[in-house]
């Protein structure tokens, strides 16, 4: 019995020990922290900027940033404090770490040697890339007066890992590809305009106006500001030119942060940008294929949507002798559903699912060579290609004269897409 | 039979479980790792052999021991007055320098992990203090710790490695292949040196088990549950990083902690568990600075024996006790001074020491015992 008072006791006492320095000391209200949950990486000049945020408070009021530049990630994070109202700055449940494109073209290693070392983020947080723009424009703008860019970030992980084992390239997975392979995969963000607009002030807030906005348009959006008051909106319409209504438009609509690809990391540094079209190649080579969407024609030549949610890829070395590596064959499985379709006649026969079939298997080829000759073309291996040619003949990798990265150029490709159609979501399979 | 400070094998072999688990959270993982790449977990099973071995051996010098008595009497009776003397000599010395490098390591990891820009020396003091406590008092109160201790550090290490199992990848495991024989052969080193560590520090006490026969067999049961245990850690640290991350994290083992999510609720656990670790270095560094004082005071020819004393008393040498706890706090304050010289102690010197002692100091002794006919 005595024993397991004591057992109890020692429990009891570990939760006075939980390492917050004491409960007389350096105790703080939930209200007097400031927790971040989004950190977002830049570099100015020679020196690193560092932007922050928490999540939106429960009171309604938006959410707090801060942004401050220094010689270091932490002298910045430092400089910051000393600029803010906070009392305490909570860097434990950072959920997204954002890197500006220009950071990252110029040197990721510095900040993934921070992120490594440092003692209170962890290390399987999720990194992005900023594309086309910063760290700061995403982690300061991003979001409208009560949202910002950590309510976002979590919209965004839940695209890139829509199913259950698709993933979200983590710190840990790059500083591991990165001294693995060399080089590595970083999911991709871009800042626009959103889709929704910001509700009229005092009005309904369920009252949301559709106004997606094309491509074209995208650019627009670096300019806004956001909480943009209404009387700048209608002074800009009271300009009488021709885009003040889209201007209007453009001020209501406030930016928000989108998947925007995969971002290649070689020697350190950003190399280049894999479309988000390839996300089903991409997570097929990755072990999780995330929910997408694959745009093809029936057979009428009208377009139909597949949304793809399962597949599998398995890649096998092909040798031309002990250690000398030819090609690689990669078989590939993907079921999909048809998500939209333009009335045929054939609809529904086995002729029409055939052919359906047959377009996705085509489509997802396609992906797959894209993004294997992109890997091929960078000589990086991104993918991990070594390490599944490894585990399928461990004995002749081992005799392979020649890097994996450089003998990847020269390898000859064969690519065949075994397509399921598990549904066409037709009223009249039922 | 002193039945004041009397307790069983099982009991023995509990406390060198729990002081194994210091270095081998300390050192083993990132410096086999290092050497043995994602075959890592194969080095610790590759150990066991030689450890085999080792046991049989530490376990034949044990058997000649006399009621009462422990490794320290028997170097006494191998060598003679004036070599033995000597040889108590160095192995206090060894005993207080190990147990200052712990508490300066234990106040490392806390600063690492927990206190970030904290001082070690309220760590290593505080804790010094404890241990000094310890070492005045009865041995078996220290052995009842460890016995209390066990469960909730065994259960933790268990359900840690439980929750790391979904975030295990094949892929940094596997493949294996004759090519990883070497370099698992170098790795095993440092589950040569954390197991042999293991396998003599329990020798400086083992005067509190009364003479059974079995040593050897019990002995062995303990070194394969260790090995199993060494090589889960290596497959759940291993297997969530991979080797290249692995090896480049200074604490992976804490940091892998830090990483695990309960039930997608609870997260951020490893303060409770960087704490619990004070356990297993409060039960090592008391262990050590009681058998150096111990080693000391039979050095000045005194009977070293607990007999019921109080914390006060000084009477038969007991005063030593004081200046080896002091000198060990105090060598924790001036060595690893800095990241560079903390990583050449941990990594190159004590190591390097722990295996001479256990390979060659150890040995000597026997062998001289057994050319002079005193074993």
């Amino acid at each position: 019995m005595k024993r397991y008072i004591s057992i109890l006791i020692i429990i009891s006492s570990l939760l006075s020990l939980s390492g917050c320095g004491g409960i007389h000391t350096n105790y703080r209200e939930i209200q007097q922290l400031m927790v971040v949950q989004t950190m977002g990486l830049d570099r100015e000049e020679g020196s690193v900027r560092v932007s922050m945020a928490a999540a939106a408070e429960a009171s309604g009021s938006g959410p707090r940033r801060m942004s401050a530049a220094g010689g270091t990630v932490s002298t910045a994070i430092d400089r910051a404090y000393e600029l803010s109202y906070e009392e305490e700055i909570f860097f434990s449940h950072v959920n997204h770490i954002l890197v500006g494109e220009a950071a990252a073209q110029e040197d990721m290693d510095s900040f993934l040697d921070y992120l490594c070392q440092s003692p209170e983020l962890r290390i399987d947080i999720p990194l992005y890339i900023v594309r086309e723009g910063t760290a700061e424009q995403a982690v300061m703008e991003v979001g409208d007066g009560s949202r910002g860019i950590s309510e976002v970030m979590q919209a965004v992980r839940e695209v890139f890992a829509t199913a259950s084992n698709s993933r979200v390239f983590t710190v840990a997975d790059t500083i591991s590809s990165l001294e693995r392979y060399g080089s590595a995969l970083v999911c991709a963000i871009r800042c626009e305009p959103g889709s929704e607009s910001t509700p009229p002030q005092g009005g309904s807030s369920g009252e949301t106006e559709e106004s997606a906005q094309g491509e074209e348009q995208g650019q627009s959006g670096e300019n806004m500001q956001q909480g943009q008051s209404e009387e700048e909106a209608r002074q800009a319409q009271e300009t009488g030119e021709g885009g003040s209504q889209q201007s209007q438009k453009e001020a209501d609509t406030p930016l928000m942060a989108g998947m925007a690809g995969y971002g290649v990391i070689r020697d350190g540094k950003l190399c280049k940008y894999l479309e988000p079209e390839l996300s089903v190649a991409v997570g097929l080579m990755t072990g999780g294929v995330p929910i997408s969407f694959i745009a093809v024609e029936d057979m009428d030549g009208r377009p139909c949507s597949l949304e793809v949610y399962d597949g599998s890829a398995q890649l096998n070395p092909v040798w031309a002798g002990p250690g000398e590596l030819k090609g690689l064959e990669i078989r590939a499985e993907v079921t999909a559903s048809v998500m939209e379709s333009g009335s045929s006649r054939a609809e529904g026969t086995e002729e029409y699912i055939n052919y359906l079939t047959g377009q996705l298997e085509s489509a997802v080829s396609r992906q797959l060579s894209s993004l294997l000759q992109s890997s091929m073309q960078l000589k990086a291996d991104f993918l991990g290609l070594a390490g599944k040619v490894e585990r399928s003949s461990p004995e002749n990798y081992r005799l392979m004269e020649q890097d994996f990265a450089h003998v990847l150029p020269s390898l000859e490709l064969q690519i065949s897409v075994s397509g399921r159609l598990s549904h066409t979501n037709d009223i009249k399979e039922a | 039979m002193n039945k004041l400070t009397q307790i069983t094998r099982r009991q023995l072999f509990t406390l060198a479980t729990l002081m194994l688990l210091v270095p081998s959270l300390r050192i083993f993982i990132s410096a086999a790792t290092e050497q043995a790449g994602r075959a890592v977990w194969l080095t610790a099973p590759l150990a066991a052999l030689p450890m085999l071995l080792y046991m049989y051996f530490i376990s034949d010098l044990m058997d000649c021991r006399r009621e009462g008595e422990n490794l320290q009497e028997l170097m006494l009776r191998c060598l003679g007055q004036r070599a033995g003397r000597a040889a108590l000599a160095l192995t206090a010395a060894w005993l207080i320098l190990y147990s200052g490098f712990i508490l300066r390591s234990g106040a490392d990891r806390l600063i690492v992990t927990v206190y970030p820009d904290s001082s070690p020396w309220p760590f290593t003091l505080g804790l010094g203090l404890v241990c000094l406590a310890a070492a005045l008092g009865n041995p078996r109160s220290i052995v009842r710790s460890a016995m209390m201790i066990s469960p909730v550090l065994i259960g933790a290490l268990l359900l840690i490695f439980l929750f790391s199992l979904s975030d295990l990848e094949p892929d940094n495991l596997l493949p294996v292949t004759l090519d990883d024989a070497l370099p698992v052969a170098l790795g095993s080193l440092a589950a040569i040196d954390v197991l042999s560590f293991g396998v003599y520090a329990v020798c400086f006490i083992e005067g509190l088990c009364p003479k059974e026969p079995g040593r050897a067999r019990q002995g062995s049961l303990w070194l394969a549950a260790m090995v199993l245990l060494m090589s889960l850690l290596c497959l759940a640290v291993v297997g969530m990083f991979g080797a290249e991350l692995s090896s480049r994290l200074s604490r992976p083992f804490f940091i892998m902690v830090r990483n695990l999510v309960f039930f997608r609720t609870v997260e951020r656990v490893e303060a409770l568990v960087v704490m619990l670790w004070l356990f297993p270095d409060f039960l090592l560094v008391s262990v050590f600075l009681y058998a150096a004082q111990y080693s000391l005071r039979l050095c000045l020819g005194q009977d070293a024996a607990y007999r019921g004393e109080r914390l006060t008393d000084m009477s038969r040498g007991r005063w030593l006790i004081w200046p080896t706890v002091l000198t060990a706090i105090a060598i924790s304050l001036l060595i690893g001074r800095d990241a560079l010289s903390l990583e050449l102690w941990s990594l190159k010197l004590i190591p390097l020491i722990n295996l001479l002692y256990a390979f060659i100091f150890i040995p000597s002794i026997y062998i001289i015992g057994k050319i002079k006919k005193t074993l």
